[in-house]
């Protein structure tokens, strides 16, 4: 249960606030929030924005390191068959590709998806709460996706033929409204996966 | 288990098997184009007529093979059904995914006073069941057994409701539909798919693209020929468009009487009734607590008239198809306050017009201004560098200007407010759209950001629920990631379910 050690507490808290103001909540033309803080689009509030759990704040852990070794492996790969395309290529003849131009522009080019496939590696974050699953990825369009368990419709632990020599496994989540996964959280080793996914189904149960 | 528990349709369910083919025939028509080109080749009558017949037979015993096969069974808690020829199916549908049941009386099975039972599932895989040609006794007593089944298996969802109006079991009558508002439906929202459904589907984006090609076609006319035919040719295309609008909008008003004939909604505390149509009469049922959103829909004729559709729609797989339809309940030309009213019954809410709205930052209008300015200026300058166009070139500036205002007043409408349990998305750009969603039906949360919106501290937000995502791009920041927490606690600690 090495994971539960993310949760954020503050649920509860909230919870016991949410059971007293159940009351009032039903009123639809309760006053406005007094608290001055509150933006103006916001009204009837059950809890103080303040006491809400803050995602913002969360504490998020990494992809494995295996995770971001393989992403960096893949795009070697796929500049290496890039070269070997460029260099028979101009063996038969296509000598478009000058050698002083093509060797330093390629080099180039494969760095820069060498940094980017790092860095879209290692800037996805995940974190677990009690309610609810954290996701962050995204170089430049970065997306924090959070999945309310109890809308979980069901969960999968998917491994690759690669992923399964370096033991990593990803797990996805499916909620309704759309066919595709809703979160999916790759670079995660096969027990931690798996008990993620026990985690999940026991909350789905229980509530 | 013992095979009488397996009951079969009656006979008159071949007819709705042969519909059936037939629908699915005119919606594949344009595979179907190089049979009809072979056809209409035939020389001899003889010939012509024996293909005819032997299509005809085929048709039919098909539909009867059909019938043959088809096997249906309510249990205390599911429907079950065995169908197939080929390839044996059967269909499992559990109570409680039942998302809504409607009667339909094609215009085929009244003189029979039989119905058809269609059954649509909440489930992942957009499953459903039809049973044709049921008798009134067998039809009611299988949608009696659903009812007391979802109401007996799930009474904490209605919660609300019963609270609201207690022990009101009686219908209520909340609006009906004249000819009128039909036509203006019909003339409002390009509902030409209705007319040709009747007969067939899939022409709405032929019309569409004859439209809009007969648009391209009036522009460029007057456009490549500088001479003294010009003035006929571009009335010769002006009437050509005008023809065409005036049959797309015929078809469609066509298409809104056809689908909404003698409209009717009615509710109880837990659940709404539609009865339309005009060949097909059609009684929807749809549970309350299964709507996920409640869409005031206004295009801009909409806006000139002071009329918008509502929407109360129920969770879908992404499916925008016309098919699909029956997931979401339309009503169609109401007035503001009628919308406001029907919505009050599903959700409780104020007036949308009443809210203060967190508008989206100025640097939206700023980017796609930007990026409308770049795209003219290199259409501008294309055009003045090819000789031939050259007069043309200046063609596209008053577009780009009626682009940009549209632009401005999407960027003044955007936006989002929460009020309780509900959260209100404002937008469009003559006409006015207000989603309404109960925060505890929330499926996902999004929250994306680039690298320069993150210097500026904005964030675009993805509300979730089954029946559609709501993005408002460039909100602050903080306002946000409140929405989002706040959302979120709604469901997961409200407790409530979204069906």
């Amino acid at each position: 249960m090495a994971f539960l050690c993310k949760i954020n507490n503050s649920i509860d808290d909230t919870s016991i606030n949410e059971a007293e103001d159940s009351d009032q909540s039903d009123d639809l033309n309760a006053k406005p929030n007094a608290d001055g803080a509150t933006p103006s689009a916001f009204t009837n509030l059950k809890v103080a924005p303040q006491d809400l759990p803050q995602a913002s704040t969360l504490e998020t852990s990494a992809m494995q390191s295996a995770y971001v070794s393989l992403a960096m492996a893949f795009s070697l790969i796929r500049w290496f068959i890039v070269a070997i395309a460029v260099i028979c290529g101009s063996e038969l003849g296509f000598d478009r590709f000058y050698p002083w131009i093509a060797v330093p522009g390629l080099l180039l080019l494969a760095a820069l998806d060498l940094l980017f496939s790092r860095r879209a590696a290692t800037v996805k974050r995940y974190a677990i709460r009690e309610h609810d699953v954290y996701f962050e990825s995204g170089v430049f369009w970065h997306a924090q996706t959070i999945q309310p368990l109890n809308r979980v419709q069901h969960v999968e632990v998917g491994q690759g033929p690669i992923d399964k020599r370096l033991g990593l496994a990803h797990l996805q989540l499916f909620s309704s409204g759309s066919g595709a996964a809703s979160l999916k959280i790759p670079g995660l080793t096969l027990t931690r996966a798996e008990d993620l996914r026990e985690f999940i189904l026991r909350h789905r149960d229980t509530t | 288990m013992s095979n009488e528990l397996w009951r079969r349709l009656l006979g008159w369910s071949v007819l709705y098997f042969i519909a059936r083919f037939l629908r699915q025939l005119i919606a594949n028509i344009f595979a179907l184009i190089p049979a009809v080109y072979g056809i209409t080749r035939i020389e001899s009558l003889q010939i012509g007529v024996a293909i005819g017949l032997a299509s005809t037979i085929a048709v039919v015993v098909y539909a009867v093979i059909q019938y043959t096969y088809f096997r249906y069974q309510v249990t205390d808690d599911a429907i079950l059904v065995r169908e197939g020829i080929l390839f044996r199916k059967q269909t499992n549908l559990g109570f409680e995914r039942i998302q809504n049941v409607s009667l339909d009386r094609p215009f085929y099975l009244r003189p029979l006073k039989l119905v058809t039972l269609k059954v649509d599932s909440a489930g992942s895989s957009g499953e459903e069941i039809n049973l044709a040609a049921l008798n009134e006794v067998e039809a009611t007593r299988i949608h009696d057994m659903i009812r007391t089944a979802r109401q007996g298996a799930a009474p904490s969802i209605h919660e609300e409701e019963t609270h609201a109006s207690k022990g009101d079991v009686s219908e209520k009558f909340l609006i009906d539909r004249e000819l009128g508002h039909l036509v203006l439906h019909g003339l409002t929202n390009n509902r030409a798919w209705i007319a040709l459904a009747a007969i067939g589907a899939v022409f709405s984006q032929f019309a569409d693209t004859l439209r809009s090609y007969v648009d391209v076609l009036g522009i460029d006319f007057s456009a490549m020929l500088v001479d003294a035919t010009i003035s006929m040719l571009i009335a010769m295309a002006f009437s050509a468009l005008v023809l065409s609008i005036i049959i797309v909008t015929g078809l469609s008003i066509a298409g809104s009487i056809f689908a909404y004939y003698g409209y009717e909604l009615t509710g109880t505390a837990t659940r709404l009734t539609v009865r339309r149509g005009l060949l097909t009469h059609r009684t929807i049922h749809m549970n309350k607590s299964r709507v996920q959103a409640s869409y005031y829909h206004q295009d801009w004729l909409d806006r000139v008239l002071g009329r918008l559709n509502l929407v109360f729609e129920q969770v879908s797989h992404q499916t925008n198809n016309e098919a699909d339809s029956d997931r979401r309940l339309i009503v169609p030309s109401v007035t503001f306050p009628e919308a406001n009213n029907l919505t009050k019954e599903v959700i409780r809410v104020g007036n949308p017009e009443d809210y203060h709205y967190q508008g989206v930052s100025i640097r939206l209008l700023i980017r796609n201004l930007c990026t409308l300015a770049i795209a003219t200026t290199s259409l501008v300058l294309a055009l003045h560098l090819i000789p031939e166009l050259d007069a043309l070139s200046l063609l596209p500036v008053p577009f780009a200007l009626w682009l940009g205002l549209l632009q401005y007043y999407r960027w003044k409408r955007l936006g989002i407010t929460i009020d309780g349990n509900i959260a209100i998305v404002r937008k469009g750009s003559i006409g006015v759209h207000y989603i309404v969603i109960e925060l505890h039906k929330l499926q996902t949360t999004n929250l994306i950001q680039t690298f320069l919106m993150r210097r500026r501290q904005l964030s675009s937000l993805a509300l979730t629920v089954a029946s559609r995502t709501l993005v408002v791009p460039f909100l602050p920041q903080g306002y946000a990631e409140t929405v989002r927490d706040y959302g979120l606690y709604q469901a997961e600690a409200s407790g409530r379910s979204w069906m």
